[in-house]
């Protein structure tokens, strides 16, 4: 089955509607949504509204999480205090505008999915197993992100929440263990060898879906993945679409015209993500 | 800073001659700022000479128009015995003057620079320049053509290649003092201005106090990169500093809205500023760490 996963749509309706008609095109059957679907673009509630009809199996993302619970981010998340007031900014006027009805839709979305499939199984997250706000860098630590990939119990973890796709396979990972045994008391000290074992970790694949409505790669099309879960064969899609129509919208609704420019851009809003080796403090 | 050099065979005259007015005009990026300091090296040079820049009384004075003026600051921190002018003081002791300022050492500025910004018309201070005396010098870049300045100049001096303007530039100005700013913010500000998210950017200069206590100049021309420098300045570690601190922006449809905005966002407020102090006091206090 070839399943569509995207990430970050971000209140950008015109972004979501295009990239809605980019998977079926491609034959998608299966759609999953890894959250943050509001948030600094100018329609909270249509894109909201736009996967409850259509029932996206969706997980809650930290900026979801954030409009229930309150801000609450890691200092992972600003890269600085002109990015921390216009992601303040953009929170209280999605606070403003979003429905009762959509809030409690955002609340009762799970941390993470999974499904069985030929391909192993699949697990969605928004940012990473541990926290929706970590960031799971493409340059992380192979050993971080192969912990992260099997502490989620996965052979294919999917994640968003840093806005720029990529797919990585973490193959011929090698694990060695020695452990010096404790001495019987019958034996004579030093007897005991220790004991060293080497295991193999099978390939896991870690793959970001990157961002429908907010990208940061430098061009203001949205990103999104299509998994084969037979083959297990990986493409990283980017469709474009009428970012100046989002553009206009994010003016005539009252959010700051620099959101319209850096969308522009392809440049992120505020929030953005630089130190690959930065564990969340969450 | 530029191509521009100061040669004395231009004025007709050594750097003796100099005075008691130097008015320097042209267009917006041309050099007006870096020929004066170009010159005020030249009389750095000559200690001993009339104008004994490195001296207890200042014998130069420099005067640029409008209540904000990162030139002035530029000035004031390179040059601390020069007198810098604000309108007030040119009125009160140039403009106010019949006749020539004396050339008489202890009785006010020997020589007084006047830079006329690019959006002041040179032709309306005429009258007035000429019975002042001195010179008159407008500098131009390479290709560039007398034009307004015709009638206005008496010497010429080459000045720095810039990339042709299609329209008449505005000037947006935006005094800053007390202002204290966060540098990863002022420098996401700062790509966004000159990538034209709020207007086309030709030239921008400003003078800004950061979170540290220092002070630094940026200094941008279009078809260039930045030029940043730490002026030598006393870092002001308690309080906000009450040095001026300015903005200069000259470009099309310059969006000054939405720039303040930024700005504002940018700057640290009563609460952090006051943290941030004290965190600096206890690291100065606490010295350097063994590793």
């Amino acid at each position: 089955m070839k399943r569509a996963i995207l990430s970050c749509i971000h209140g950008n309706l015109e972004a979501f509607d295009a990239v809605l008609l980019d998977l079926e095109r491609q034959g998608a059957e299966a759609i999953h949504c890894l959250g943050d679907l509001v948030g600094y673009g100018p329609y909270p509630n249509e894109v909201v509204e736009r996967v409850r009809s259509l029932a996206i199996p969706t997980v809650q993302g930290c900026w979801d999480e954030d409009i229930v619970e309150g801000l609450n981010a890691c200092e992972c998340s600003y890269p600085s205090l002109l990015a921390e007031r216009r992601g303040r900014l953009a929170h209280r006027w999605t606070d403003g505008v979003l429905t009762a009805d959509n809030r409690a839709f955002l609340a009762q979305l799970p941390e993470s999915l999974a499904v069985e499939t030929a391909a192993g199984r699949l697990v969605f997250v928004h940012g990473s197993p541990s926290s929706a706000h970590e960031y799971l860098l493409a340059e992380m630590d192979a050993f971080m992100a192969l912990e992260r990939v099997l502490g989620a119990g996965a052979d294919v973890l999917f994640c968003g929440h840093t806005h720029i796709p990529y797919a990585r396979s973490l193959d011929g990972i090698q694990l060695r263990t020695v452990i010096a045994e404790a001495p019987d008391p019958q034996s004579i000290p030093g007897d005991a060898p220790p004991v060293d074992h080497t295991v193999t970790v099978p390939v896991r694949h870690l793959i970001n879906a990157g961002s429908v409505g907010e990208p940061r790669h430098g061009r203001p099309h949205a990103t999104y993945v299509l998994f084969d879960d037979e083959s297990g064969a990986v493409e990283l899609r980017e469709v474009p679409y009428a970012v100046d129509k989002t553009c206009a919208a994010i003016l005539e609704r009252g959010l700051p015209m620099i959101f319209a420019w850096r969308l522009a851009k392809g440049l992120d809003y505020a929030e953005r993500a630089e130190d690959a080796s930065h564990v969340c403090a969450r | 800073m530029g191509q521009v050099q100061y040669d004395p065979s231009v004025l007709g005259t050594g750097l003796e001659g100099l005075g008691p007015v130097v008015a320097v005009a042209g267009p917006s990026g041309a050099g007006k700022t870096t020929w004066i300091a170009a010159v005020l090296e030249q009389l750095a040079e000559n200690a001993d000479g009339p104008f004994r820049l490195q001296g207890d009384q200042a014998a130069i004075a420099y005067w640029t128009a409008g209540a904000i003026a990162v030139d002035r600051t530029l000035m004031q921190a390179r040059w601390p015995t020069v007198t810098i002018w604000d309108d007030r003081h040119l009125a009160e002791h140039l403009l106010a003057k019949s006749e020539a300022t004396p050339r008489t050492p202890g009785d006010g500025p020997t020589v007084v620079f006047l830079e006329f910004g690019f959006h002041l018309d040179p032709m309306a201070s005429l009258p007035q320049l000429e019975r002042l005396g001195g010179q008159r010098v407008v500098v131009l870049p390479p290709d560039g053509s007398l034009g307004p300045w015709d009638a206005w100049a008496t010497a010429q001096v080459q000045g720095v290649e810039m990339p042709p303007e299609p329209q008449p530039p505005e000037l947006l100005q935006l005094d800053l003092t007390g202002q204290v700013f966060d540098p990863l913010s002022l420098d996401t500000l700062w790509q966004e201005l000159l990538g034209g998210a709020y207007g086309t950017v030709h030239r921008a200069k400003a003078v800004l106090n950061f979170a540290d206590g220092e002070m630094f100049a940026f200094d941008y021309r279009r078809g260039s990169e930045t030029v940043y420098r730490e002026l030598p300045l006393e870092p002001c570690r308690v309080g906000r500093p009450d040095r001026p601190s300015a903005l200069e922006v000259v470009g099309q449809g310059l969006n000054r809205p939405d720039l303040r905005l930024g700005l504002e966002q940018s700057a640290l407020d009563d609460d952090l500023l006051m943290a941030h102090q004290h965190y600096l006091q206890t690291d100065l206090a606490d010295g350097p760490r063994g590793g």
